[in-house]
């Protein structure tokens, strides 16, 4: 499925006095902020679990039950900014740093499907170049995984 | 569903949320897996009974009320999302019944569903077998 960026980013586009940006846009960027904060905190834990960290060693570094650390670990709607901090000092004793991007006005793009799927003929269908990265969020990990724009809705890649 | 413009309240709330869970199944470095049907506890997504159905779960639990998206692999990192149903509790803009208990009705019906849904979009293809999380997916933490 692919969707308009132009049509999925009207709101945002529509300058400081535009419409009121609808809660469920805002819910929907929540969660990808979320998410990606969740996936961000998961490459470090794995990362460090190859120097032995394992998630009791975390709870006892950061005063949690193991409990705790299999929730905050499990998804990231459990995720708060405290915990957030918590899980990045125990894990490897870092703090975010805040960085944005603009949303709007990125280069259109789009996964291609599997060769499963049959496709209609499509001689000049090329897959569109990346833009740079959305977010940076710190060192190392960011680098291995790109976010997501919206239009992209079919397979891990 | 997900695809908008979504209403204000519940529904564009939950729907807008189910996107965003979705696209991070998608693109997401690591996701969490509960690999035993009935263990799962906080994970992202879940393999469901009966395992030979190849059926999963997209647990899409908060905000209240949960929703399962229901997914198969057609190959590894590659899932064809295709229904979804509310948890726990009924929604008025899903005409799906809650899954409620574990081996409920609801629950293999909505199993059934997918598999039907999957055969109708795919007929000669076969959701694919893995004995393995790494069969499936890059990335899956158990």
């Amino acid at each position: 499925m692919t969707i308009s960026q132009e049509d999925f980013f009207n709101e945002l586009a529509a300058g400081h006095s535009g419409p009121t940006i609808s809660e469920a846009k805002r819910e929907y960027f929540q969660t990808r902020l979320r998410n990606r904060l969740f996936t961000f905190i998961l490459a470090k834990f794995v990362s460090e679990q190859k120097r032995g960290l394992t998630k009791a060693k975390l709870g006892r570094r950061i005063g949690k039950s193991p409990e705790v650390i299999n929730r905050w670990l499990g998804a990231p709607s459990n995720l708060t900014l405290d915990t957030v901090s918590d899980l990045l000092l125990g894990i490897s004793a870092e703090e975010l740093t805040p960085q944005t991007e603009a949303l709007l006005y990125q280069a259109p793009r789009n996964f291609l499907p599997g060769d499963w799927i049959e496709q209609e003929e499509q001689p000049n269908r090329r897959q569109p170049p990346r833009p740079k990265d959305e977010l940076h969020l710190g060192n190392e990990a960011q680098e291995q995984k790109r976010a997501p724009s919206p239009p992209e809705l079919l397979g891990r890649q | 569903m997900v695809s908008g413009p979504w209403t204000s309240g519940e529904m564009g709330l939950r729907c807008s949320r189910l996107r965003g869970d979705l696209e991070n199944l998608i693109t997401a470095e690591f996701i969490t897996v509960c690999w035993d049907p009935f263990k799962a506890r906080n994970e992202q997504i879940g393999r469901l009974h009966r395992v030979e159905d190849e059926v999963w779960d997209l647990r899409a639990q908060k905000p209240k009320p949960g929703l399962r998206a229901f997914f198969r692999f057609a190959e590894r990192n590659v899932f064809v999302v295709l229904t979804a149903a509310p948890r726990s509790v009924p929604v008025s803009w899903l005409s799906r019944l809650p899954l409620l208990g574990r081996e409920s009705r609801e629950w293999r019906n909505a199993i059934i569903e997918c598999r039907t849904e999957w055969k109708k979009l795919f007929p000669a293809h076969e959701p694919i077998h893995g004995t393995d999380i790494n069969d499936y997916l890059t990335g899956g933490l158990l």
